[in-house]
């Protein structure tokens, strides 16, 4: 036996030596956890009850994944599964329309008819993306901001391309000179 | 956003070219007409003579206090489905005090809203945005 465990053995016997006598103290001088007084029991002690930490189920989310980004990413799978939309409207698809392109809105309802114009700005906010479409209509400007994962829009038609590449993002100097 | 003393178009053939708002139905002082709403206006200016409607009992004078129906407003609102819409100018249909159109045609276009309260107006428009 080596020197140095003997006095690691001694060590620890001399430790619970010492937990034993500490014990003994304590049980002679502490209070019993109840005293008996005229046939009734007083509690003096109050039972230590341990709180109960509550345990959260394993998260359902694959991991390293940003749960906002994960359930963007889950809608828009529903709400376009052809991915036709975002290939039109997100930057990252290379094809993505610009201001000053045209484009129609056709409308899952029949009653609305489609709408023909040119996009006047795409206002990028994850699933709540919207484009702004302008025409004329019997000599009447018009302008429809459209959800472009809106479930009421049947389609979006890719018309033409801008002949020169707009200097602007939003292409509000479409709108008449009001100033005469 | 129609108020006290807004200039409108009129895209009927009543007569009238250009009225004013003197009052807006069901809104208090604060609050602004919008498409779908009734209006009392006075007509400002009159339309040239070719354009006129041929019943003269249909015509308007200038001057005249008539009820009016908002078609179209540069106030963009947003639809139910989230849609915004935006016209470029502030148009009207002077109706009766029934609710139908004096004049016989309708130009130009008009808003969707109007559908179910002035169908008549709808089906006289060329176009429904």
């Amino acid at each position: 036996m080596s020197l140095a465990l003997q006095s690691r053995l001694q060590l620890r016997s001399a430790v619970s030596a010492l937990s034993a006598f500490r014990s003994s103290i304590i049980s002679q001088f502490s209070r019993p956890t109840a005293t008996q007084k005229a046939g009734i029991i007083i509690p003096t002690y109050k039972k230590k009850v341990r709180r109960k930490i509550p345990v959260s189920p394993p998260s359902l989310l694959p991991k390293n994944t940003h749960p906002i980004i994960y359930l963007t990413n889950k809608m828009k799978e529903e709400l376009d599964p052809t991915g036709w939309r975002r290939k039109l409207f997100e930057r990252s698809s290379g094809i993505c329309v610009r201001p000053g392109d045209v484009i129609r809105v056709i409308f899952k309802d029949d009653t609305r008819n489609p709408f023909t114009g040119t996009i006047m700005g795409i206002k990028r906010a994850g699933l709540a993306t919207s484009v702004r479409v302008r025409s004329e209509v019997a000599q009447i400007g018009v302008e429809l901001s459209v959800k472009v994962y809106s479930p009421s829009v049947e389609n979006f038609e890719f018309i033409s391309r801008a002949t020169k590449r707009a200097r602007r993002a939003k292409l509000y100097y479409l709108r008449p000179d009001e100033r005469k | 956003m129609i108020y006290l003393k807004t200039i409108l178009n009129v895209i009927d053939n009543s007569g009238a070219s250009l009225v004013e708002c003197i009052n807006v139905f069901g809104k208090g002082n604060k609050s602004a007409g919008r498409v779908g709403d009734k209006i009392v206006v006075v007509v400002q200016q009159l339309r040239s003579a070719r354009l006129l409607s041929q019943n003269a009992a249909n015509r308007v004078q200038r001057g005249d206090v008539r009820h009016a129906v908002i078609v179209r407003t540069k106030k963009e609102w947003t639809r139910p489905d989230g849609t915004v819409v935006r016209f470029d100018d502030n148009a009207c249909v002077l109706v009766n005090n029934q609710g139908e159109p004096v004049g016989s045609r309708v130009m130009g276009v008009v808003a969707r809203e109007l559908r179910e309260k002035y169908s008549k107006i709808v089906a006289l428009a060329p176009k429904v945005i």
